[in-house]
Formats: C-alpha cells, structure tokens, sequence
C-alpha cells in the first residue's frame, strides 16, 4: 500500500466518541448492537496515553491505561479493537499499562480505537473509544490533481547467463542466454467512484527453444480495467486476459483474451454485459485483445434481472447468447485432439432463487446450442441440442449447537441432462451425452467437515440406435477433522500442533442399461472402490502430512480387465532456524493391472538456506524418481542448486544485483557417461522492484 | 584375383563394389559386372527381398464414443529375412512401412488417412523379427456419429505393412461405446488457480497449476506434475517430477475432472515450465505446459492459505471454528469478516488490505488477530456484534510477517447470520 511509509498522527481525538459517527458501516454494526449498549460509566478511567500529542510513528504501541479496579468489570472477556478487529491478542500487560502493537503499519486515514468488556453480571460494556488519523508523509503521495490517487507496482528480473561447463548427453543449446520476467499493476482511484486497474506480465527470452512465444521480449498476459461505482450505476470496461465470468452449460472457465463491458443499477435490479475474445488461449503482444482471426472468436452478451420488488435480492433471472468459432492456432496451455475448426452459437437461460429467509435455494438452467464440431469444411452438419438442470439445495440446520459445537448441515439435489452432442466454443470441456440425478450432504460440526454424495447418471441421451446405454452410480463421501487442542496448552501444541485428518471413500458401479441389437462391442460391468486416509499437524516453523489411497478397479466387461493401485504420500517442511528450511517429499506408488505390476518412488529433498544474512542464499533440490515393472522407466537422480551472491540488495524503487552460480547434475539407472549429464551456469542477476 | 575373393568382397561390401573395380583390368572388369549384374538379378528377388509374415494388434477390439476422440493400438509385425543363396549371414537392411490407415463400416470406407508407420531395421539372412508399432490414432466426429447412429454394429481400423517382400494386413474391431470404452483423455486444459497462464511470482511465493481434463470412458488415470527448469527448456530436457497422479476414473461415457498441483517450485529465481504429463492412457499426441518467472523476493511474497473451517456458506456463531493449515514464518494471522457483495467465493476482493484507516462498506466489519503459532480460533460475542443477524458476510484469512508484511492469503468463503 502506498500509504505505509512513514504515517505520522495528525490530529488525535482524546475524547470518546460512540461509533455511530464512525461510517455507514459502523452504523448498521450500532444499530444491531443496541441490545448490548455500553455504558460510559468507565469514561474517565480508561485513557488513551499515545498516540495523543505525539506523532505516532511506523507500527509503534498503543498505549492504553486501564485501572485493575474498575468495578464489575471481568477482565477475562477484556477486548481491544483497532477498526473494529480484535487485536486483544497482541496485547502485552505491564501493570495498568496495556500495550498494544498493530500487526501492520497503520494505513493512512481515520482508526478507531476501542476497550470493551463484559461486567459481572454479563452486560456488555465499552469502556472507551478513540479515534486518530494517520496521513501519509507528502513524499509517498502520488496525485493526479486533487481528487486521484495512484499506486504503481513492478517487479523485474533479468538474468544473464553463461555455461561454465557441461558434460554427457543433451545440454543447452547456446553458451550465452539471457532470460528475465516481470511484472506490473498500476491502480488509480479517484473520488471514490472510479477505479482503474492494469497489470501485465513480461517475459524475455533469448534462446527460441525456450521462449514463451517467437519473439525475444513479448508480454505474457495482461488486463486492464476501468470501474464506475456511482450513486444509481455500477459500470466496468475490461480488456485483456480476464475471465467471461460464467459458469452455465455454455460457457464456464472461459478464460481468454478479450473485451467486456458490464454495467447494471446500484440497486441490482438489473445488469448487462457484452463480450468478445479470441476463442483459443493466447498469450504475447500479437493480436493483444483477442480480436484477430487467427485465434477465432466469442462475442455475445448477458442480462440478469431481478424483476420482482418483493423478493429482489432472491431472484435472478439471467439470459445469455453466444456465437463462436474456433481458431486455427494453437491454444497456449491447452492439448487438445482437434480435428476442425469447431463453431456454433447457442442461448441460455437460467434462474437462480432464494426462499425461506435464504435457507432455501432453487436454480434452473436451460441453454440450446447450435454446434458444428468439424465447422464449415467437415462432413458433420450442425447439431441442435439442448442442456438443461435443476437444482436445490437447503441449509436444513444452521448454527445449532450440539454437544457445545455448532452445526451446519445443508442438503443439495439436482437432475442435469445434456444432449448427446452437445457442444459450446466457450465451454470446451463439457462433458456431453449425460443424465444425471444427484443428492448431497455438506456438514459442518464443530472441528469436523464433510460431504457424503450420490449420483446415478446414464449415457446415449439422444437414444442412438447403434450406441449402447450405460449407466454409472456412484457415493463419494469426503471428511476432515481439526483436532481442538487447548490453546493454552503450549507444550502439547509444540509437540502436536493443530492435527487435522481426512478421509474419504468413493463406490461407483458401471452396468449395462441397454444393449443395442446384434451389437458386438463389450459389456460394461465394473466396480471401482477407493478410499483414503490422511493425518497431518502445523505448528509455528513445521508441518507435515502423510497420505495413503488405494482403489481397486474390477472390469468384468472390457478388455482392459482390472486395476488395483495404491500411493503412500509423505509431506514435511521444517524451518530448522530462521535461515534453513528443510522440505522433504516422498510419494510411493504401486499398480497391479493387465500390464503386471509396476512400482513407482518418487523422492524431493529441498533445502533453502541463508548462508551469510542477506548476502548469500542456496537453494538444493534433489528429484528421485524410480519405476520397475509394467511402469519401468529409466531412473532418474537429479540434482538443482543454486548458490546466490546479493551484490547489493534490492528495495522498492533501487534496483539490485546478484551473482549466482546454477548447476544441475542427472543421472540414470548406470553408472557410464551416456547416462549422465550435467551442466554448471554463471549467472548475472539485475533486479528492479518499483513501488509508487 | 579369383572369383570367390571377389564376391567375398561383394558380399562383405555390397555397397562398395564399384571401387573394386578400377584395381583390376579392362577384361577382368567387365567379365566382373556382367557376373556381378547376373548374381544380382538371380539374387534380388530372393536374398534382397523380405517379407512380412502377419500382423497381429492390440487390443484388437476398440470403442468410441459417439462424440469421437481418439484409440491407442499397438501393431507387432512380424518380418522375416529369407536365407541368403550365397550363406552370407550379413544384416540385410529394409524399411517395414504402413502409409495409410482405413477404417470401414459395411465394407464402405469411412476414412482413408495418410498416417506414416515406418521403421528400418537390419536383420540377417534366414531370420526374422518382431517390430512393434505404436500410434494413438484420432478418430473424428464423423466417423463416430456413423457408429453410433448406424446399424451397422461395428467399424474395422485396417493397416497393411509392407517391406520389399509380402505383406500382410490385419483389422481392429472399432464399436460405439459408452462407459466401457478404453480411459481417453480427450483434452487437458492446464492454469494456475488465478485462471491465467503465465505468471511472474516472487521467491517462495506459493503457487499451483489446475488442470482441467476431459475424458472418456473408464480406467487408471497415470500421470505426473513435472517442472522444467530453465536449462531444462534450453535443451537439456531435465525435469523434476513433483508428484505421481493415479486416478481411477469411471464414467457413462464422459467426464469431466480438476486435478491439482502440489505447490510449484519458487525457491529459485529463473524461467520455469509445468507440465501434466499423462503416461496412460497415451491418447493426447500434444503437451499441454504453461510457463512461469520467479524474481527475487524484492517485494513481499505472498502465499495462499488452505481453509479448513468453518465450511463456505456455514453459519456463524459464538462457537464457530475458524482453522486453518499454518504457514512458516507467520507472525500472526488475521480473521478479516466483510459484508457479502454477491461475488462468488474465492474472488479476489477490491477491498484494502488490513485495518484500512477507512472503513466503509468494502472494509472488514470485523475480525480477529491472533498469533503466528495458532491455527484456529473463534469469534467473540464482541466481535460478533458488528455482523447483524440475518445478513451474510464473507470472511477470509491473511498471514503476516514480522514485519507486518503480508505473507499469505487465503481465497474467501460465505457465512450466513440467521
């Protein structure tokens, strides 16, 4: 934040005030309390003694003077609030002298500093209040005339790289490289209603084999975003790499490069947006919002609405329509069997509700598309189809107390159907040719969370003749448990931590439903069961977990007959002191299926250490991965390190520089030359962090 | 020079019998290119030629859902060299190749591809051998949707292999399917947790990919994360294998599944690529990785918090458990409670960062800061009387250093007053 450097007190209010002048949001938080109004009969005992004149300086104590004395008070529930936080926690008692240190510089403006407790008899009391206003140091104001605020962010590396030596197999490609990467954002503010953001990420590259795209500097993603936030208008313009927003049957996830706009009533009643990317994922400078044609394109547009003025915040009704076609590039992070260039456009509906005070939720979805999944040039024509759900869910206990544990328990049923060949350009991975019922349970008691699901789902939706049908049941259920351990209990908490367990089971069935005439394929006939079990604990500078699942896949009908695999999986990090870290992985797996058995270790070693404070780092990784059996693949040992220089350290706006020497050394199942390489890099490092 | 020397060099050398002949004389040479030219032609059909004995595949019976995607067949051709008239026990080499693959439905071809299958191999005289030939073959929509929507009950998937002999074709039987069908991975779709696919992180920031993945049918999903490190990009192809994925997977036909990364290496400054590598089933021919930069932690790092309770969407009382998996080097964290906005859990707030001097309606209502060594605790009725009944609220969890840094955050989930 660009307001932490150096706040300074400009004016202190020694006198109590109530929150009720404390904002709108204050008001509604008085206004519920008024059941528990405090009582100022503490007024005088209680004092503020810094900040008062003095200038407060960085994350320096508060100063508080509360009497031992004061009349019917229980000390036991004493709490000590900054805007409204409890930061009784890291108080530190002296005699009548409470110290308190914010956790966090405080950022500029008004604070409010609060003393509360209960008295004997269980009435709420506030013993004492104050507000102070922290100001920026002019130095770290950045103004845009009188009303805007900016802050600028930017981190950069660049590294120059050259081999010392390497040996055996392989090896990079040029002696000399160099590599960087950064990123920036940069927000403005401005009035209290408009907002601007931008960030982007670059990347620099001089080998072609390791470029992010073909040229040597090239952006990576970026986003930029323009927010209106007025008295009767909520608008935002986006451009760039952002998400559509959506999660229905036509698009959901669709994370690409493009434009949206969205604006809508401050009241909600009504909001709207219109969108285009590029259909395929992209990265780099080229075609920078998407709207080349290379990299194909959805364009389209939403309403929500909220029509009805009894129940406006309950129900939702939203409309969507799309149009599309797939690119002829390649999608940046995405493998895919493409066949054409697939295009469609569909509309969907859906509505979402709430009743019963919110304990009850009711959503509908209806979306027709209109897909070509081979386009104009394939021998496929255009397919109509349709995806439609319902879904409910309800909070059938909230906040109810058992055995002194709250409990949560909401209930959840659902029917989806979706066409055989149904399909979206902005919604890639729907999974087709499915009909679905559905039950769930979420509980939460106490330490304990879990979810306990069912499904029956069949295939072949538009009844093709030649296509069998099948149908999958399934029970997932899925647990974990915070062991409570007494806070106070310090040495039970260093030696345990804060265990936690999970646990879960999963049974699904695969049978045959029904079986077309004179059809020759294979019979489905199989089992899956699966469970597993975890234990883990955090504690201060360690933590670890270790895991252990099998699943045994019985496959009476297919021909790839039956699997039974299991994997063992260790996880421990120690922050040995603040200068070493040690972390520690080991994964063990093994398979029994038609190929034979196969058996696979896999080992991380990680140490991360601070050799010389701030001058030296060293950083060591070693990778074992070992297979025998039907998953004999070659041993593997590697080892990375990196031993860093800091030449000079690098802070916000002073840029830095570091030497360091980058090594890795692998070597297979023997011992001779072919088996082993290695290579060992001289590295120069330029940094440039800026903060505005 | 007798003849015996001579095609004894023939034989030894097949390929240098031309510079054999400047050594001798005029006569002699032309009396040894028209024996030569004679062994040749009685030789060539019989010691020059191999044939290819059968073919047999595996599995030799397929399924395809009606959307397409694509099998994996493994073809073992059987070649043999015949005996060499001469007794030479030399490898002799020939390239066993199959062009096209066709697949046919009631005789009528459905598809003819072009899809090279070729090896050279040298074996000797009077021998023979077993190559294998593997290939993921993509089947399109169209072909698909004749499966299914015909009456036809089943398609043949037809290779011929051939080298300078005979050859020899054989068919896999290719059917609709649903459920049953052999585990396909159709499509994987690999980010980080933000939905973007580059990403600038500072040193020992936590980070993790996401992979979406598409399949179809039923079986043993088998993978691993892997993570390249720079020179591993500049051509020596090292990788670091961070976990093993074995997932049984069951579907009616297809589905849809997240898998999650351990966390992603940021000790070290430089370029790095993760990858999901899928070992079997082998039905994708792309990769599917996303590239990363570390920069030296010059800027505070920031790291994700796992929640562990309550659950999103929980009600919030006195007795309310907040827990949390800890992170190193916190010196406390702080239970930051805010006024749901309608933004689905897990959005990255627009509110400012930690007891902002200006609370309003994006600032947290209430919360709780407790020390660096706990890793969970509840809300006092104090504390709960900034959060009227009835109302629902977001919460999220920050980490903070010594320093009062930010070294950790978490994604937010809903709470509910009633």
């Amino acid at each position: 934040m660009l307001w932490m450097f150096g706040p300074k007190v400009r004016e202190v209010s020694g006198r109590r005030v109530s929150p009720v002048c404390f904002g709108g949001v204050l008001v509604l938080a008085w206004l519920a309390c008024l059941p528990l109004s405090p009582s100022f009969a503490f007024a005088q005992d209680v004092e503020l003694i810094h900040p008062s004149e003095d200038p407060y300086r960085n994350q320096e104590p508060l100063r508080l003077r509360i009497p031992p004395d004061l009349p019917d008070i229980d000390y036991g529930t004493l709490q000590i609030e900054i805007d409204q936080i409890d930061v009784t926690a890291l108080t530190e008692v002296q005699g009548d002298l409470y110290f308190v240190t914010p956790p966090q510089p405080l950022t500029s403006g008004i604070h409010l500093l609060s003393v509360l407790a209960y008295t004997n008899d269980g009435q709420f009391v506030e013993l004492g209040s104050w507000t102070f206003t922290v100001e920026a140091l002019p130095t770290a104001e950045v103004a845009f005339g009188d009303d805007l605020d900016a802050e600028f962010e930017s981190n950069n590396a660049l590294e120059v790289i050259g081999r010392l030596l390497d040996g055996g197999p392989g090896g990079s490609s040029d002696r000399f490289a160099a590599s960087g990467g950064g990123g920036s954002q940069v927000e403005v503010y401005g009035e209290g209603r408009w907002r601007f953001s931008s960030a982007a990420n670059y990347f620099l590259e001089s080998d072609p084999s390791a470029r992010l795209t073909d040229e040597v500097f090239d952006i990576g993603e970026h986003s930029s975003q323009l927010l209106y936030d007025g008295d009767d208008l909520r608008a935002a313009f986006t451009a760039g790499n952002h998400d559509l927003g959506f999660d229905n049957f036509l698009a959901s996830g669709f994370y690409r490069r493009g434009l949206s706009a969205h604006g809508g009533l401050e009241t909600g009643r009504l909001s709207g947006q219109v969108f285009t990317f590029g259909a395929e994922s992209q990265v780099g400078a080229r075609d920078p919002f998407g709207l080349g044609d290379r990299n194909g394109h959805v364009h389209g547009g939403a309403i929500t609405a909220r029509p009805f003025e009894l129940i406006e915040d309950d129900f939702a009704i939203t409309g969507f329509y799309y149009t599309g076609e797939e690119g002829s590039t390649d999608s940046f992070g995405i493998a895919d069997e493409d066949f054409d260039q697939a295009e469609g456009n569909g509309w969907a509906l859906s509505l979402d509700s709430l009743w019963m005070e919110g304990r009850l939720s009711l959503n509908g979805e209806f979306a027709r598309s209109h897909f070509d999944v081979d386009g104009d040039s394939g021998s496929v024509g255009q397919e109509s189809s349709n995806a439609m759900a319902l879904r409910a869910g309800y909070q059938l206990l909230q906040g109810e107390i058992l055995a002194g544990e709250t409990m949560d328990l909401r209930l959840g049923a659902g029917w989806e159907r979706v066409d055989t060949f149904f399909g979206s350009v902005a919604n890639q991975g729907v999974a087709q040719d499915r009909e679905s019922l559905f039950a769930s349970a979420e509980l939460a008691w106490g330490g304990f969370f879990g979810t306990l699901a069912g499904r029956d789902e069949t295939n072949n939706v538009d009844d093709l003749s030649g296509l069998p049908t099948d149908r999958l049941r399934s029970f997932d259920f899925n647990g974990q448990y915070s062991f409570l351990l007494d806070p106070n209990a310090v040495q039970l908490r260093e030696w345990f931590g804060s265990p936690f367990a999970t646990f879960g089971a999963s049974h699904s069935t695969l049978r045959r439903k029904d079986t077309p005439n004179a059809y020759n394929g294979p019979d489905s006939d199989s089992d899956l069961l699966s469970w597993y079990l975890g234990v883990g604990s955090s504690y201060d500078d360690w933590s670890w977990q270790l895991q252990h699942q099998r699943s045994s896949l019985k496959d009476r009908g297919a021909t790839d007959g039956d699997s039974d695999s299991a994997t063992t999986d260790l996880s421990v990090f120690w922050s040995v002191t603040d200068r070493l870290g040690v972390s520690l992985g080991a994964q063990y797996s093994g398979i029994d299926d038609s190929g034979g058995d196969g058996n696979t270790v896999n080992g991380l070693i990680g140490f991360d250490a601070e050799v010389f404070p701030e001058r030296l780092n060293l950083s060591l990784d070693y990778n074992m991965n070992l297979s025998s059996g039907g998953a004999d693949l070659p041993d593997r040992h590697l080892v990375n390190g990196e031993l860093a220089w800091t030449l000079r350290a690098a802070e916000a706006n002073e840029a830095g520089l570091e030497l360091a020497l980058r090594g890795s050394f692998e070597t297979g199942d023997s011992s001779s030359d072919e088996d082993q390489s290695y290579e060992a890099f001289a590295v120069i490092r330029l940094l440039a962090p800026i903060s505005y | 020079m007798r003849l015996s020397q001579l095609f004894g060099s023939w034989r030894r050398s097949p390929t240098n019998e031309v510079s054999l002949l400047p050594r001798l004389s005029l006569p002699l040479r032309a009396a040894a290119l028209l024996l030569a030219l004679t062994a040749g032609i009685v030789a060539l059909p019989t010691a020059g030629r191999a044939d290819v004995n059968g073919v047999s595949v595996s599995p030799s019976q397929v399924t395809v859902g009606p959307n397409g995607g694509s099998v994996s067949l493994t073809w073992r051709v059987n070649r043999s060299q015949p005996r060499d008239p001469f007794g030479s026990t030399v490898p002799v080499p020939d390239t066993t190749r199959s062009t096209e693959v066709r697949i046919t439905l009631g005789g009528q071809t459905l598809l003819s591809q072009p899809r090279l299958l070729a090896r050279t191999t040298s074996i000797p005289p009077d021998s023979s051998e077993t190559l294998v030939f593997r290939e993921t073959l993509p089947l399109p929509p169209s072909v698909a949707r004749a499966l299914a929507q015909g009456s036809e009950q089943s398609a043949l998937i037809i290779r011929t292999f051939q080298d300078s002999g005979a050859a020899a074709t054989q068919t896999a039987r290719l059917s609709p399917g649903g459920g049953q069908a052999l585990l396909a991975v159709q499509r994987i779709d690999l980010q980080f947790e933000t939905g973007s696919r580059t990403q600038v992180v500072a040193l020992d920031r936590g980070l993790r990919a996401v992979a979406d993945v598409r399949f179809s049918g039923s079986g043993l999903l088998q993978a691993e994360w892997q993570v390249s490190v720079a020179d591993g990009l500049r051509g020596s192809g090292r990788f670091r294998t961070l976990s093993l994925v074995r997932r049984p997977l069951l579907s009616s036909g297809t589905g849809r599944l997240r898998l999650f990364s351990p966390p992603l290496p940021t000790e070290a400054a430089g370029l790095y690529e993760v990858a999901l590598v899928v070992t079997e089933p082998d039905s994708l021919t792309e990769r599917s990785a996303i590239r990363y930069f570390v920069t030296p932690d010059s800027l505070p790092p920031v790291a994700d918090i796992d929640l562990l309770s309550p659950a999103d969407g929980s009600g919030l009382t006195e007795s309310t458990l907040f827990s949390w998996r800890g992170l190193p080097n916190a010196a406390a964290y702080q239970i930051e409670v805010f006024a749901d906005d309608g933004e689905p859990p897990g959005e990255t707030p627009q509110v400012p960062l930690l007891l902002d001097g200006s609370p309003s309606a994006t600032g947290p209502l209430s919360g709780r800061v407790v020390s660096g060594t706990e890793t969970q605790t509840r809300l006092s009725q104090l504390s709960l009387r900034h959060l009227p009944l009835g109302q629902d609220y977001r919460w999220r969890l920050r980490a903070l250093g010594s320093s009062g840094e930010v070294i950790g955050i978490s994604p937010f989930r809903r709470l509910s007053r009633q």
